[in-house]
């Protein structure tokens, strides 16, 4: 396999997926939602933007609606989709705690999937659409799109990461931590923890959508198959690899696991083992998952600082290097609070 | 219109069935094991290679795979889940969706593909006027409400029943009083997995079986425990039952692809109005 097509995939697909880390992050790591249904919010912006860019209908097309519209345009429609639809599955979910948010933003996601799935006129029902352009497709010869792909979707996870660390380090970023590690003490206060906990929600869903458009630039087909609950379990492990909490974490996930998946799917390059290799890999991606929930909850992101903080203090000639860094992700202590006694 | 009553009666009890032991683990633990639904895909799949492998009569094999995935449910309670309880509940979400692609890839990685079912015997179907139901049908039915008046008897009448209900009350203060917590959570793994694999067997005994059962069954199982209030055991029945219905007779009204998603917005929308479910508890607050 070679070794640029490799990295090309990994920018790629790992940048849409640190983009849904970075929101899951923003929800989970900083307010402390535990979102099950984030498909639902990268798929609603995903045939948002299709539809929104797709031409009008040809005859033998069984959807209605198709704009043609600019691609800035659907990408905007995109996030605002992911948004609206956070909007309305927000007001009845974010009044619930711990695990019955994390039910009821799954099970959304099911209805979602299967009015996907049957709603024909619409989302083009099981087919979905196929062949759809790609953005500035025409600029480039066809066997160098990938790497401009690859190169635009880097930029917007840059862009992306900035706002995003912009916003966590600002007072907001604290309140919304506040009202994760205590909510009682952020009400008492005076914050507004309903409104701060639809805030998050809505804007993680914003860049969700965001990240489903995007996808479709990758696939160039957008079908119900597409947007499984794995897509949702995926940006769990993601995260939780990287480290809750932390959004470089968010990012550094997104390429570990993305890159370990390319690899291992690179490597069974015989077919009888090829055909054995996607259980494999779900199989390992469970026990790395587990073992590094259980032994090193913080994540990559607590290896980091770890590393960072040996570094100085070997730069200072102190000899406490060895010694634990308290400033290790706090991993949700508080979110259980309010659950099931 | 009665037919799909009877069959929402059906599919009801197979999810009073499958739902029993996952609400036993949610009201001891305090957690979703999501994995739940794995170990009935494992049992159903266990039945089928012994009795289409191994040649092994069906009850036999039935009662291997129960077994099997009973210890194994232990073992896993006991090695992953037991360690992590203190993260509280979020984390043993998150938990459980590591086991879930563990055991998922290894079956998958394990079973050979393809369309399986069991080796049974053609058992008659039954007509009780324009009613038709079968014989299989009838043993799930029968399956379930022996297990909820089983799992009843066990909680309320004996003293280890007694034990595993003051450790789901509180822990702590149950070790304290002298409760044998490891002997009394041994029991609940065992019963609970035992129940998913006894689920397992009777969904092996009307559908075909693939590695994928047990994602579409998890998806009910915990509409029946948010609709019940998680952790209540006896609401389970009344949920299972609403849901079996509401499922089954939707498809009276609208396309039958969204028997699934009818079941959720009926959950959504009990929440909207009753945060904790039908039967949930008050919350405690520590």
């Amino acid at each position: 396999m070679n070794l640029m097509q490799l990295l090309i995939t990994v920018v790629t697909l790992g940048g849409v997926y640190s983009l849904l880390s970075l929101a899951l992050n923003l929800q989970l790591g900083y307010t402390g939602l535990i979102n099950f249904g984030i498909v639902a919010y990268f798929a609603a912006g995903a045939y948002t933007y299709v539809i929104l860019v797709q031409p009008a209908p040809g005859e033998f097309d069984s959807y209605v609606f198709g704009f043609g519209l600019p691609v800035w345009v659907g990408l905007i429609g995109a996030g605002l989709a992911g948004s609206v639809f956070a909007l309305i599955t927000g007001w009845p979910c974010l009044r619930l705690r711990g695990e019955y948010l994390a039910l009821t933003t799954f099970a959304f996601a099911e209805v979602l999937g299967s009015v996907i799935t049957n709603a024909d006129a619409i989302t083009n029902g099981t087919l979905g659409f196929t062949n759809l352009p790609q953005p500035l497709e025409n600029l480039v010869a066809p066997q160098d799109y990938s790497k401009l792909l690859a190169a635009m979707i880097a930029l917007i996870v840059i862009i992306v990461y900035l706002v995003i660390r912009r916003i966590t380090a600002s007072p907001y970023g604290t309140v919304l931590k506040a009202v994760r590690d205590d909510e009682l003490a952020a009400s008492l206060a005076g914050k507004r923890i309903q409104r701060l906990r639809l805030q998050s929600f809505v804007a993680g869903a914003f860049i969700s959508g965001i990240a489903g458009a995007i996808y479709t630039w990758y696939t160039t087909v957008a079908s119900p198959g597409l947007f499984s609950a794995d897509i949702t379990f995926t940006v769990f492990i993601i995260l939780t690899l990287g480290g809750i909490g932390s959004n470089l974490g968010a990012l550094i996930g997104a390429f570990i696991l993305i890159g370990f998946q390319e690899v291992v799917r690179g490597l069974a390059t015989n077919p009888v083992v090829a055909e054995r290799v996607g259980s494999v890999v779900v199989a390992l991606e469970g026990l790395m998952f587990l073992l590094v929930l259980r032994f090193f909850p913080g994540g990559a992101a607590e290896a980091l600082t770890r590393l960072r903080f040996r570094l100085t203090a070997k730069r200072r000639g102190r000899s406490d290097a060895g010694q634990n860094p308290d400033s290790g992700t706090p991993v949700l202590a508080a979110s259980g609070d309010g659950s099931v006694g | 219109m009665l037919q799909y009553a009877v069959f929402g009666v059906i599919d009801g009890a197979f999810l009073l069935l499958a739902t029993l032991g996952f609400a036993l683990v949610s009201r001891v633990h305090q957690f979703l094991n999501i994995a739940h639904a794995e170990l009935m895909s494992i049992s159903a799949l266990l039945t089928w290679w012994f009795s289409g492998g191994l040649h092994l009569p069906i009850w036999l094999a039935a009662l291997i795979a129960i077994i099997v995935v009973a210890v194994l449910g232990l073992g896993i309670g006991r090695v992953v889940y037991e360690p992590m309880l203190v993260r509280g509940p979020a984390i043993m979400l998150i938990v459980s969706v590591g086991v879930v692609y563990l055991i998922h890839g290894v079956t998958e990685g394990i079973v050979p593909p393809g369309i399986k079912s069991l080796p049974l015997p053609d058992l008659p179907t039954i007509y009780l006027g324009s009613v038709r139901v079968t014989v299989y049908q009838l043993i799930i039915v029968v399956i379930a409400v022996l297990s909820f008046v089983g799992l009843h008897l066990f909680l309320s009448r004996t003293r280890v029943g007694t034990a595993v209900r003051a450790v789901s009350a509180n822990r702590e203060l149950a070790r304290v009083r002298g409760v044998d917590v490891e002997r009394a959570t041994r029991y609940v793994w065992l019963i609970a997995s035992g129940l998913a694999g006894l689920a397992g067997v009777a969904l092996a005994l009307v559908s075909t079986l693939t590695t994928d059962l047990a994602f579409e069954q998890i998806l009910l199982i915990l509409s029946v425990s948010i609709l019940a209030g998680l952790g209540s055991i006896y609401g389970v029945a009344l949920s299972a039952m609403i849901i079996g219905l509401t499922m089954d007779l939707s498809t009276v009204l609208v396309p039958s692809g969204y028997r699934t998603a009818v079941a959720f917005v009926v959950i959504i929308a009990v929440l909207v109005f009753r945060p904790r479910g039908l039967f949930g508890r008050k919350v405690r607050l520590v």
